[in-house]
């Protein structure tokens, strides 16, 4: 056997562990920058949400802006999708690159049936992805005798 | 003498081997989870701050058991922050946690099921809160209302935080020559450090005097920006 080009124990050792210890260190040293993060879900789940709130907030007749919207789809030739969509387009948003689909869907006697929505709208921008967050507000229509339930789906997705 | 000797290969070998067993081990989601509560736990914590600021109006608590959620005026006399301070006996120690909704008493309606109106900030409290910021006495104090001073295994920790309302076009909404609200520590600019960011939409419910918010839905909208980090 060729002894040559060999080293003892103890030194091998003591070598594998500076080597490993070193690099170690570097990498734990090695100059980070300040990472300001925000998750990309959570943040339009929030959006999302604080958007249809202040939509739905009651006003002095006890009605919100948003069940008005509803009950003029319903009730007459009147698109609250898009106006929903036109409400969104002030928080300017959509120019940090947020989008939005609006959709109302009737949940009455189990039907899941899509009102009215903004596809033709907001064509510009397509369908949303498979990464968009859907936030919901329902809706309850007292037209006596008619008691019926909306769903105002609201769409956001990042471009 | 030759005995008790490792070819270079074996280093070599076993140093790679080492490596890797070290990168693998890392790799595995959650296996240093429970050391790692700085990295891990900033993004709920930012979350739960800007719920509490957003969708609640705060405790006010006297040792009498007197209770409300207007903490910025808990006596209802119209007065401010400094003058609270002066004339309430243990104002700020009586503040057990900071909101900033508005109270359903302003609406000035009748009645009303809710004590206060979610995602609707109050002017009035967002002054105290200011004015809490800048009182170096009491400033101390505003980390525990936040809930941003906590204690994990007998461990107490402290996160540094900066909230600001803004417009939508991320610009600082005045109040007379000063920002309404920006209070906190300033944001690090350098170093190893993870800062969480959330943004919530506000309606604000009262504008007079107030530039740069935009209208939604009838109501003056802004977004207020919590930081968090340690």
């Amino acid at each position: 056997m060729n002894k040559k080009g060999q080293m003892h124990t103890i030194e091998a050792i003591l070598a594998l562990m500076i080597i490993i210890g070193i690099i170690a260190f570097a990498a734990r040293s090695a100059p980070q920058e300040t990472q300001i993060e925000s998750s990309l879900d959570t943040q339009l789940m929030l959006y999302g949400e604080d958007f249809l709130s202040i939509l739905d907030m009651e006003n002095e007749t006890h009605r919100s802006r948003l069940y008005d919207q509803v009950n003029g789809t319903v009730e007459s030739d009147w698109n609250g999708a898009a106006n929903i969509t036109r409400e969104w387009q002030n928080t300017t948003l959509n120019g940090s690159g947020i989008f939005c689909k609006v959709e109302i869907v009737n949940l009455t006697d189990g039907q899941l049936k899509v009102v009215n929505d903004t596809c033709g709208v907001n064509s510009t921008y397509g369908e949303p992805p498979k990464n968009a967050v859907t936030v919901t507000r329902l809706v309850t229509l007292v037209n006596p005798p008619r008691v019926e339930v909306y769903e105002v789906r609201l769409t956001l997705w990042y471009i | 003498m030759d005995d008790g000797q490792v070819s270079m290969d074996f280093l070599m070998a076993i140093t790679i081997f080492a490596l890797g067993l070290v990168l693998l081990i890392s790799q595995v989601p959650m296996l240093f989870a429970p050391l790692q509560t700085v990295s891990t736990d900033i993004q709920p914590v930012a979350y739960r701050t800007s719920m509490i600021l957003v969708e609640d109006g705060g405790i006010y608590n006297e040792t009498t058991g007197y209770i409300t959620s207007n903490w910025e005026d808990p006596e209802g006399t119209g007065e401010n922050y400094s003058q609270n301070c002066i004339n309430i006996t243990n104002y700020t120690d009586n503040v057990k946690r900071i909101g900033l909704a508005m109270s359903t008493m302003e609406l000035g309606w009748s009645s009303s099921s809710e004590d206060i109106v979610p995602n609707t900030l109050s002017v009035n409290k967002m002054k105290a809160l200011q004015d809490w910021q800048e009182d170096t006495a009491n400033q101390s104090k505003i980390v525990k209302k936040l809930g941003l001073l906590v204690t994990y295994n007998n461990n107490p920790i402290n996160y540094s935080y900066n909230i600001s309302l803004v417009n939508f076009s991320d610009n600082l909404i005045p109040n007379s020559s000063a920002p309404l609200l920006q209070i906190g520590d300033s944001i690090p600019t350098s170093g190893s450090v993870t800062v969480e960011k959330i943004e919530r939409i506000v309606a604000i419910d009262n504008t007079t005097g107030l530039t740069g918010n935009r209208t939604i839905a009838g109501h003056e909208c802004a977004k207020l920006v919590v930081y968090v980090w340690r």
